[in-house]
C-alpha cells in the first residue's frame, strides 16, 4: 500500500469512504454560490436575448459576441492562474461554472473550447514566456482560441493524425502541413492548440497564430444540434510557426492531448449535470399545466415514473461529479502553490484520478441523453417541435456522447486504467480480487441480516457491487491477461459495472453526509433517490456479471461464481411507485430538478 | 464625494409563499432572498459616478439581519460599492417606515453624504415611504423615482417620468433620490470583483451603537390572508355573439350585481 494520505484513483473500489469526506454540492461555500449567480444572470442577461438567433439560425458568429461579453464578467478566467491574470480557482468551482454556463446551449460549448481545451495546454504544458503571451488575454476574450487534435482521417486514434511539421535550414521554424477537423471556435479564433508530426513521426504541441499565410479556415458544418456553436475545419498549407510557439516537449504531444481530455471529460460532466436539470426545468412546469382525461399529466403514474427516473439518474450523476471534483481539489492541495512546476504537477494530480473523469463523462452524458429523451416524451407532440425547448436539448445533448473520447473510448478507458493501475502496484486490486475469489467460491454464510438502518440497505449493496467488480476484473484479468484489451464486450460490461458502483457509492454517500449534517427529514428527497437508484443499479449491475462472468468462465467454476453472484445481487425490491410518487412529487413541486425534502 | 446608497434584501418575486390560512406572521423559511430590484439601480447610478469622477466613495448600508450580508457583498461590494454597514438589531425586526427612516438616518449622520440614493420602493411591501422619511429628517432636498441623473457643482438635474410627459427637476446637495427603471441597466457582480468584495470592509452596528432609539411603530400589520379562492369559470354558450353579450350583461348585472 502507498503511505499516500490523501485518495489515490480507483481507490473508491477498494475502500470505504466515509461520507464526510465526500464534496457534494451542499458544501458550496458563499463565493462559489455567488459565481453561479452570475453565470446564472450571464445566461439570462447575454444569450438568451440572442438565443432564437443562436439557435435557430445558426449564426455562429454571436458566439465570439458572447465570448467578448464573459471575459470582463471573469468566465473565462477560472483556469487561468492568478499571476497571469485568472483566478486560479479549485475544481469544484471550476465545474460549477461549466454546470451552469451549459444552459447557454450552443455557447457552452464556445465557452468550453476557449476556456477549457484552448487554454489549459499553455496552463499546464506552456513556457512561462507562453503563459505570458497568452493567458492574460484569453482570460480577458480578447485573444480567443480553439483546440484541433481530430483529423479527417483520425479521430479517437488521435495519435494517427497525419498533420506533419518540419524544421527550416535556419531552425527558428517549423513547416506545418495538413488538415483538422471539427474545430470548435475556429471560425473567429485568434489561435490555435494543435497537434502534429514533426519529420512525420514526434507527435507534438503548437500554438498558431491562425492569421499565419497558408492557414485556411473551411466553412461551418452543419450541424445536427448545437447549431450555434462554430464548428469549421482548418487547412494547413506550409504555415510558418515559431520555434517559440512549440508547446511542451518534442514528441510529447499525446501528454497534452490525453490530460486536456481529462480535464475536457470531467468538465463534460458538470455541464452534462446541467444539461439534465434544463431537460427537467423545460418540461415540468408543461406537466402541471397541461390536462388530459381532465387532470394534469403530473398526476399520471407514468409520468410520475418517468420524473422520478430522471431525477434519481441526475443525483447520481450530480453526486459522482462534484465527488470527482473534490478528489481533485484534495489531491491538488498537497501541492505546494509556490512550486514553478505546480500547474504541471496539478495536472498529474488530474490524470490520477482519469478513471474517475471517464466515469464522469459517460455517466452524465447518459443521465443527461435520458434526461432529454423522457422529458421530451412528457411533451408529448409539443417536444417534437421548435416551439418548445425540449426539441433543441435533444438534438443538442447528442454530441455529449461523441466529443472529448466517444462513450465506448470511455468504457475501454475506465477497466483499462484500473487494470494499468493494479499492474503498476498503485492499486492492490488482485490482492483484493483473489479475496472475494475466495469468499465466492467458498461455502456462504447464512447469517439471517435484522431489520436494516437507515440506508443501510443501500450500504450493503454498495459493498456487493464491489466485491461484483472485483470479482469480475480479476477473472477477467486471469482469463484474458493482456488479451483483456481486446474483450471489448468484457470490458464495456466491467466500466458499467464500475460506473454503476461509483454512482451508486455517491449518491449514498451525499445522502448520509446530508442526513449527518441537518437530519435523516432533511435528506428525505435524496434518500428516496438513493434508494429508488441503487435498488435498479443493482438489477443491473447483476445482469452485467452474469454475462461477463460466461464470457469468462465455464463449467462448474461458473456455476459456482453464478451461485455467487445471485448471492451478492439478491434484493427484496423496493416499493417503486411509492418512491417514483414521493420523488416525483418534490420535482413536481419545485418545477425544477430539487434535492429537497 | 460620498454617496450612501440604502437597500433591502426582499424575497424574491418568484419565491412561493406559503399561506394556507390568515396568520400574523409569514413563514419566511423557505424563501430565496434577493437585492430589491430598484435599490440595484441606486447602486449601479452610484457606481457609475464614481466611475466617472474621481474620489467618490460608496457605502451601502441596510437593516437586517445576518443573512443581508451575502446581498450586499454580492450585490453592491462586488459591483463597485467601497464599504457597507448593516444595522442588525432585533428591536427592528417588526419596525414599520418611519422606525426605520429613524434608525437610517442616524446611521446616515455619522458621515457627512452628498448624495442618499435608494430605490423608490421594495417589492415587498410597496411602501415606498423610507426614503422621503430620511429626506424630511436629515432636511435634504428628495427627488422622486427619477430616470435620469446629471451632477452639477452642488446641484443636480434629474428626470422623472410623469403622467403623459417628462419632468425636469433640479435641486441641490446634499439630496435623497429614490431610482425607478430606466435609470440604468444594472451590471452583474463579475467573479474577480466578487472575490475581492470579501476583502472590502463591511461593519455590522446596533441601534445603541448608533445611538438612537427605535420608536413605538405608528403602523402595524395585524394579518397576513390568502387571496380568495378563484371560483369556477363559466362559460357562455351561445349562438351568435349578439346573443353571448346579451348573457354576459344580464349575468354581470343579475348574478355578479357589477353593473
Amino acid at each position: 500500500m502507498s503511505d499516500k494520505k490523501y485518495p489515490t484513483g480507483g481507490e473508491f473500489l477498494l475502500s470505504e469512504t466515509a461520507p464526510a469526506d465526500v464534496f457534494t454540492p451542499e458544501d458550496f461555500n458563499e463565493t462559489q454560490r455567488m459565481f453561479a449567480t452570475t453565470v446564472d444572470g450571464f445566461v439570462e442577461k447575454y444569450y438568451q436575448p440572442l438565443m432564437e438567433e443562436i439557435e435557430y439560425q445558426g449564426n455562429t458568429k454571436l458566439g465570439k459576441d458572447l465570448l467578448k461579453e464573459a471575459g470582463p464578467m471573469g468566465l473565462l478566467m477560472a483556469d487561468i492562474p492568478e499571476p497571469y491574470g485568472g483566478m486560479g480557482s479549485d475544481k469544484a468551482t471550476i465545474m460549477l461554472i461549466s454546470e451552469k454556463i451549459s444552459a447557454a446551449g450552443s455557447f457552452a460549448v464556445t465557452h468550453g473550447a476557449q476556456s477549457g481545451i484552448g487554454t489549459l495546454p499553455i496552463v499546464y504544458f506552456g513556457t512561462d514566456e507562453q503563459k505570458q503571451e497568452y493567458l492574460p488575454r484569453l482570460a480577458t476574450g480578447e485573444l480567443i482560441s480553439c483546440y484541433a487534435l481530430t483529423e479527417p482521417g483520425s479521430g479517437s486514434d488521435a495519435l494517427a493524425a497525419a498533420t506533419t511539421a518540419v524544421l527550416t535550414k535556419d531552425g527558428k521554424h517549423y513547416i506545418l502541413n495538413g488538415a483538422k477537423q471539427y474545430i470548435t471556435n475556429a471560425g473567429y479564433a485568434d489561435i490555435v492548440i494543435l497537434f502534429a508530426k514533426i519529420d512525420g513521426e514526434k507527435f507534438t504541441g503548437f500554438i498558431v497564430d491562425l492569421t499565419s499565410d497558408g492557414v485556411t479556415i473551411g466553412p461551418e458544418e452543419k450541424k445536427m444540434g448545437i447549431k450555434g456553436s462554430s464548428t469549421c475545419p482548418i487547412i494547413l498549407e506550409d504555415v510558418k510557426v515559431p520555434v517559440g510557439n512549440l508547446l511542451g516537449e518534442i514528441g510529447k504531444g499525446h501528454h497534452i492531448a490525453f490530460n486536456i481530455l481529462n480535464v475536457g471529460r470531467f468538465k463534460l460532466g458538470a455541464s452534462t449535470v446541467g444539461g439534465a436539470k434544463l431537460a427537467m426545468v423545460s418540461a415540468l412546469p408543461y406537466t402541471k399545466q397541461r390536462k388530459q382525461f381532465g387532470q394534469p399529466l403530473c398526476e399520471f403514474g407514468l409520468i410520475r415514473r418517468k420524473i422520478a427516473q430522471v431525477a434519481a439518474t441526475t443525483f447520481a450523476a450530480e453526486s459522482m461529479v462534484y465527488r470527482t471534483a473534490g478528489l481533485l481539489d484534495v489531491a491538488i492541495a498537497t501541492l505546494d502553490k509556490n512550486d514553478p512546476t505546480y500547474d504541471r504537477k496539478s495536472i498529474g494530480q488530474v490524470e490520477e484520478f482519469g478513471i474517475e473523469c471517464s466515469m464522469i463523462k459517460v455517466f452524465a452524458s447518459e443521465a443527461c441523453a435520458l434526461a432529454a429523451e423522457e422529458c421530451l416524451q412528457m411533451l408529448g407532440g409539443y417536444g417534437y417541435c421548435q416551439e418548445y425547448p425540449l426539441e433543441r436539448i435533444y438534438r443538442d445533448e447528442r454530441i455529449n456522447r461523441i466529443f472529448e473520447g466517444t462513450n465506448e473510448i470511455n468504457r475501454m478507458l475506465v477497466p483499462g486504467m484500473i487494470m494499468k493501475k493494479a499492474l503498476k502496484g498503485e492499486l492492490p486490486l488482485l490482492q483484493a480480487a483473489m479475496q472475494v475469489a475466495e469468499e465466492m467460491t467458498g461455502l456462504p454464510s447464512f447469517t439471517e441480516p435484522g431489520e436494516p438502518g437507515y440506508l443501510e440497505a443501500e450500504g450493503d449493496t454498495v459493498a456487493n457491487m464491489k466485491k461484483v467488480v472485483l470479482a469480475v476484473l480479476g477473472l477477467a484479468a486471469q482469463k484474458f491477461g493482456a488479451g483483456l484489451k481486446e474483450q471489448q464486450g468484457v470490458l464495456a460490461d466491467c466500466a458499467d459495472i464500475i460506473m454503476e458502483t461509483y454512482a451508486s457509492e455517491s449518491a449514498l454517500l451525499r445522502t448520509l453526509k446530508r442526513a449527518a449534517a441537518e437530519g435523516e427529514e432533511a435528506a428525505a428527497g435524496m434518500a428516496d433517490m438513493t434508494r429508488l437508484y441503487v435498488h435498479d443499479a443493482l438489477d443491473r449491475v447483476a445482469v452485467l456479471a452474469r454475462n461477463v462472468l460466461a464470457d469468462t468462465v465455464d463449467g462448474d467454476e461458473l456455476r459456482t461464481y453464478q451461485a455467487a453472484l445471485r448471492r451478492l445481487s439478491k434484493q427484496d425490491g423496493v416499493p417503486r411507485s411509492k418512491l417514483h410518487d414521493r420523488i416525483a412529487e418534490r420535482q413536481i413541486t419545485a418545477e425544477e430538478y430539487s434535492v429537497q425534502a | 464625494m460620498k454617496i450612501a446608497v440604502c437597500v433591502k434584501q426582499v424575497p424574491d418575486s418568484e419565491t412561493r409563499i406559503n399561506l394556507a390560512a390568515p396568520t400574523a406572521e409569514l413563514d419566511s423559511s423557505g424563501f430565496t432572498r434577493i437585492l430589491n430590484p430598484y435599490d440595484a439601480y441606486a447602486v449601479e447610478e452610484a457606481v457609475k459616478i464614481k466611475e466617472a469622477g474621481s474620489d467618490v466613495e460608496i457605502t451601502a448600508i441596510t437593516i437586517g439581519p445576518d443573512t443581508v450580508k451575502e446581498t450586499l457583498k454580492k450585490d453592491c461590494l462586488a459591483v463597485g460599492c467601497d464599504k457597507a454597514l448593516v444595522i442588525t438589531d432585533p428591536a427592528l425586526d417588526h419596525a414599520d417606515a418611519a422606525a426605520i427612516a429613524t434608525v437610517l438616518s442616524a446611521a446616515l449622520k455619522k458621515e457627512p453624504y452628498d448624495l442618499v440614493l435608494c430605490g423608490f420602493k421594495a417589492i415587498d411591501d410597496d411602501n415606498g415611504q423610507v426614503p422621503i422619511l430620511i429626506a424630511e429628517k436629515l432636511g435634504m432636498a428628495h427627488v422622486s423615482t427619477i430616470t435620469s441623473l446629471e451632477l452639477g457643482e452642488g446641484t443636480l438635474t434629474a428626470h422623472r417620468e410623469i403622467e403623459g410627459g417628462k419632468e425636469i427637476v433640479q435641486a441641490s446637495m446634499p439630496a435623497v433620490l429614490t431610482c425607478q427603471k430606466g435609470l440604468n441597466e444594472p451590471r452583474l457582480p463579475s467573479l474577480p470583483n466578487i472575490m475581492k468584495a470579501g476583502m472590502k470592509p463591511m461593519e455590522t452596528v446596533t441601534c445603541a451603537d448608533l445611538g438612537v432609539e427605535v420608536p413605538a411603530n405608528l403602523v402595524q400589520i395585524k394579518q397576513y390572508s390568502p387571496p380568495p379562492a378563484r371560483g369556477e369559470c363559466k362559460l357562455i354558450d351561445a349562438e351568435d355573439p349578439a346573443a353571448a353579450a346579451r348573457e354576459l350583461a344580464r349575468l354581470l348585472n343579475e348574478e355578479a350585481k357589477v353593473i
